[in-house]
């Protein structure tokens, strides 16, 4: 049996990656120290910021909200409905993300898809012709960049942890994506009413989230979204844990010189498109209508033809 | 043994190590985490066959 490192006490983990096993009352030290060393060293919270935490009712979230509140910042959240109905999926999502900000007495702010958008996130995604994880992802960007500008936040926080971040680079990687692989970053700077947005998660593998989760008695939604079934980004997941298993600590080298030695040059090569004020909603975009906006009129001119044919949720 | 796994439940009839029962699943164990009761478990622990266990998936998807 393991022995805890600091303390002799019996592991519940051994982090090969690190050398390092700790106990049930350890490990949660560790991590909290662990993400407030991210957050001085990448310099993503400043004394004046007002945060806002992207809350889905997950673990990555509902962990990272709690961590931060445990580290003493001030941080409210946003919790999107996204309009998934299928195993009660937003309704349930939604009461655990009510559950932890009750006990930690913070402030979480609500938002409906349909009620913002006309549509839930399945009929938006159906009529754009965009896989669901996508439109999704752009709904989830644009609303909680609106919702925070409106309302004085500073920076959004978003639950992104290594194994996140390490599938989404090897995505990138495969098909060379060079736009997106420019703008993979822990730390995204303030732009032209893009607000800055922080990922305090990137040290961590999905385990050690999940294990920080559990051992705080954080009830969160461990069903998958129904709609990121068979998303490519499980896929390079599991490929990625697999090298993981045989060679420890290469999720972390791959992603982390991939920021520190790759990013810069590519930054540098190619520069993000110029933003301006999308012509219908005024959110910055690199076109003259913003795709959400575009997804948005889709969605509401095409209801008659798509209601009960072919719509996500069915 | 009986092992919860996204809702389903395997049954076991021989003791066996916790990274022997991830194998059987075809998981790995850099993504679950084995729970007997309220106590977290590490690889090289020993399941017994009166054990009920949880495997919690700690991969999610849709980014």
């Amino acid at each position: 049996m393991k022995r805890c490192l600091w303390c002799k006490q019996k592991a519940v983990i051994y982090m090969r990656e690190h050398r390092l096993a700790l106990c049930k009352d350890c490990y949660p030290k560790w991590f909290l120290r662990m993400t407030e060393r991210v957050i001085k060293e990448w310099r993503m919270i400043l004394p004046d910021d007002k945060i806002l935490v992207a809350v889905s009712g997950g673990k990555d979230s509902l962990g990272l909200w709690f961590a931060l509140t445990q580290l003493g910042y001030e941080a409210d959240g946003l919790y999107l409905d996204l309009g998934i109905s299928a195993d009660e999926y937003s309704l349930r999502s939604k009461r655990f993300s009510q559950q932890l900000a009750e006990r930690i007495q913070r402030t979480l702010h609500i938002l409906s898809v349909s009620e913002e958008m006309g549509k839930p996130v399945p009929d938006l995604a159906s009529s754009s012709n965009r896989e669901p994880c996508s439109a999704c992802g752009a709904v989830k960007r644009y609303l909680f960049n609106k919702f925070a500008l409106e309302h004085g936040y500073t920076v959004i926080a978003t639950g992104h942890n290594l194994d996140d971040e390490a599938a989404t680079l090897m995505g990138n990687v495969m098909r060379w994506q060079v736009g997106y692989l420019a703008r993979q970053s822990p730390v995204l700077p303030p732009k032209n009413g893009l607000l800055k947005r922080i990922k305090p998660f990137i040290r961590f593998t999905e385990k050690q989230v999940a294990l920080f989760t559990i051992l705080n008695r954080i009830p969160y939604i461990e069903q998958e979204c129904p709609y990121s079934v068979g998303a490519s980004s499980l896929f390079y997941k599991e490929l990625l844990n697999r090298i993981e298993e045989r060679s420890p600590g290469t999720k972390w080298a791959f992603y982390s010189q991939f920021v520190e030695q790759i990013q810069p040059l590519l930054d540098e090569k190619f520069p993000e498109p110029e933003l301006r004020p999308c012509a219908q909603c005024g959110m910055p975009t690199t076109v003259e209508v913003c795709s959400v906006c575009r997804m948005k009129e889709r969605a509401n001119k095409l209801v008659p033809q798509l209601e009960g044919e072919g719509s996500l949720r069915e | 043994m009986k092992v919860e796994y996204r809702g389903q439940v395997f049954e076991f009839d021989r003791k066996m190590r916790v990274k022997d029962l991830l194998e059987k699943l075809n998981l790995s164990p850099e993504s679950t985490i084995v729970v007997r009761g309220d106590e977290i478990l590490t690889e090289e622990e020993w399941l017994e066959e009166e054990d009920q266990v949880k495997v919690v998936s700690a991969i999610s998807g849709g980014m």
